[in-house]
């Protein structure tokens, strides 16, 4: 998820929760305050019928109905209990110009005369008015409150996309930034110091990267190479001990000792090989048709693999494909992803290997659990049980693809271990 | 037979030398480039094995130099460097043969033979032990006078042999070089038992008077009885 759409529902979500809580009480305000000024009304109307009815009682007439639709009873009391007694309601009441019921403010009120009489008074006004009014004022909350969040998230992302742009362009730069290609030029000026730091942070952490990744490259193809000459050597003077007359012992002794020479000369080899891929040294590109490499190493490695009865199955053979690149460096690319399939494959086994346009997939039964998919590819990752293995081969599979930008995948699918290289890039 | 080792390491010089002298080579050395180029240019060598990286100067200097003066030395290129460059370079430079260390002597010896073979004959002439004949051009094989038909695993064996006479080989080392490099991960050899049984089994029948001995729990030795 970006961030400036984590950004932007965060604020709509609070919005969200805030906006209503805040309508639902200017809402209430505004109900109270109209409600307040009714019932301020009603006051005032009984006030005055009171005043005139106080000063006659039969003149009252002229509040009955006069242009409003406020009406009123006034009862005389004959249980004194009731003193000082005010009481405001809604109810619905009866219009009679209307002929139907409606929805009042009512306001009943004792009161007593100078003679000690006690009245109660009932006085009413229709509250459709302000019935319309709270419907206006919860129109009005509802569309100030629609309206504001949209301009408000709108504005957010705007602010948001804009001041990002730094930080846009910088993720964009990390993205297209691969190890062990020259650090392209961060052209990203911006004001704003956070930023301008991660820049700086970002540049610095890729050379310093790239130095370390030039360094240890170095290192290894100097310290593999210098190691060349003196296991020459000791090949060598092992070769004339083991031809010059030795009893069985020592000759057991020099051939053992001369096999793990060997195992490091082929570890060295393997070094100084992706090294050299690594180092891009493998330009001679021409048409190399890899069925006929697939061929040649099913054909080879079944032969030597011949112990563990293997089942291998080949589909899209059929149909020649090529592709432009090293000979050397496909054939070993090919060669180690078909040993890796015969080498970890169990007895009476299978290999499916499946050639499509532009991709290669190996599959093949082995161990009953996925590999690491993250580490599978790193060198020196020894299976414990395979003593003669150097741990170099899917690495250098992996430089091989680097080299060429292929995709190169591991998963393990119904019980299978599947390579799948894709050679468009 | 005159071979000039041109070889800035001591001790790989004198195990080089000392192999080579082993199989009847006429061995000189030199320890840096103006040694070797004062002795290539007073004396004639029939291969001149040569070290790229001379602490003096470039072994391909030498090599340019050797085909100005118009030299048919055969030269194989011995490089710790194993970089295709390199190769690619030296061969078209004029050199016969490129060998990366580190190398078996076997292997060494092997190629010393072929580069000389093809000079002498322009690849032509046989390879000959005992009574076996093979001919690499054609990949023909003629045992006691009459042709047999051999695999090509089996022919790439035989091969094998033919040129690393009298040298102990491990059944690792066969595996490499008739099987290929990619080879090194394997724990089992039932392979090559079969290839070998077959091809012992036509050589006896042809009567050749050669023998790929097995030297057990170690590997083979290709002897003419």
């Amino acid at each position: 998820m970006k961030l400036i759409w984590r950004i932007i529902t965060r604020v709509a979500v609070l919005m969200l929760i805030v906006f209503p809580l805040w309508g639902f009480f200017f809402y209430k305000m505004m109900i109270n305050e109209v409600n307040d000024e009714t019932d301020d009304n009603l006051d005032l109307f009984a006030e005055e019928i009171i005043k005139n009815f106080l000063v006659d009682k039969n003149n009252t007439k002229e509040f009955s109905w006069n242009g409003t639709n406020n009406s009123y009873i006034i009862e005389e009391l004959n249980n004194s209990d009731i003193d000082h007694f005010r009481e405001y309601s809604n109810q619905d009441i009866f219009i009679p110009q209307k002929k139907e019921d409606e929805p009042a403010r009512v306001l009943k009120l004792s009161f007593s005369d100078n003679e000690g009489k006690k009245y109660l008074i009932t006085v009413m006004t229709p509250t459709v008015e302000s019935k319309d009014l709270i419907e206006a004022i919860l129109h009005s909350v509802i569309i100030l409150f629609v309206s504001l969040l949209s301009v408000i998230l709108i504005i957010v992302g705007l602010v948001l996309f804009r001041n990002m742009r730094p930080l846009d362009k910088l993720i964009h730069w990390i993205d297209n930034y691969k190890l062990g290609e020259n650090v392209a030029d961060l052209n990203n000026p911006t004001e704003i110091s956070e930023f301008r730091k991660l820049n700086e942070a970002a540049i610095m952490f890729a050379k310093r990267n790239e130095d370390v990744f030039l360094q240890q490259k170095q290192f290894i193809g100097n310290a593999s190479h210098e190691i060349q000459t003196p296991i020459a050597v000791c090949l060598n003077r092992l070769e004339l001990l083991a031809n010059s007359d030795l009893n069985e012992n020592q000759l057991n002794e020099v051939i053992k000792t001369k096999k793990s020479l060997d195992y490091l000369s082929k570890l060295n080899k393997s070094l100084l090989f992706i090294t050299k891929i690594d180092n891009g040294q493998f330009v001679n590109n021409s048409k190399v048709f890899i069925n006929e490499i697939i061929e040649k190493c099913i054909e080879d490695y079944s032969e030597i693999y011949s112990f563990k009865n293997i089942n291998i199955t080949l589909r899209g053979m059929d149909k020649e494909y090529f592709i432009k690149a090293d000979s050397t460096l496909i054939v070993s690319l090919i060669s180690n992803l078909v040993r890796n399939a015969f080498i970890h494959n169990i007895e009476n086994g299978e290999i499916i290997i499946e050639l499509n346009n532009n991709s290669l997939i190996v599959k093949n039964s082995g161990k009953k659990e996925a590999l690491d998919k993250n580490k599978i590819f790193e060198p020196f990752l020894h299976s414990s049980d395979n003593k003669n293995s150097t741990g170099l081969g899917l690495a250098i599979v992996k430089s091989i693809c680097r080299y060429y930008k292929y995709d190169i995948e591991y998963s393990f699918v119904e019980e299978k271990h599947i390579f799948s290289l894709n050679f468009s890039h | 037979m005159k071979i000039l080792i041109v070889e800035d390491e001591p001790s790989l010089r004198e195990t080089m030398t000392t192999a080579l002298k082993k199989d009847g080579y006429v061995i000189e050395t030199a320890s840096n480039f103006n040694e070797a180029r004062s002795k290539i240019g007073v004396y004639d060598y029939d291969c001149i094995l040569l070290d790229i990286m001379l602490p003096d100067g470039s072994g391909l200097e030498l090599l340019k130099e050797l085909k100005t003066i118009k030299k048919s030395d055969s030269v194989i290129i011995i490089s710790a460097k194993d970089s295709i460059d390199d190769k690619v370079t030296g061969l078209e430079l004029g050199a016969d043969d490129y060998l990366a260390k580190p190398f078996h002597l076997a292997e060494l010896n092997a190629r010393i033979k072929s580069v000389v073979r093809r000079k002498l004959n322009n690849g032509e002439l046989a390879i000959e032990a005992g009574n076996v004949k093979i001919f690499p051009d054609k990949k023909r094989v003629i045992i006691n006078g009459e042709a047999i038909v051999l695999s090509k695993k089996e022919y790439d064996i035989l091969y094998y042999f033919i040129n690393r006479r009298d040298y102990l080989i491990t059944k690792e080392s066969l595996a490499e070089g008739v099987w290929g490099d990619y080879i090194d991960q394997c724990d089992n050899y039932d392979f090559i038992y079969a290839q070998l049984k077959n091809l012992r089994k036509k050589l006896d029948e042809a009567n050749a008077d050669v023998e790929i001995k097995t030297i057990y729990g170690f590997g083979y030795k290709f002897v003419v009885k």
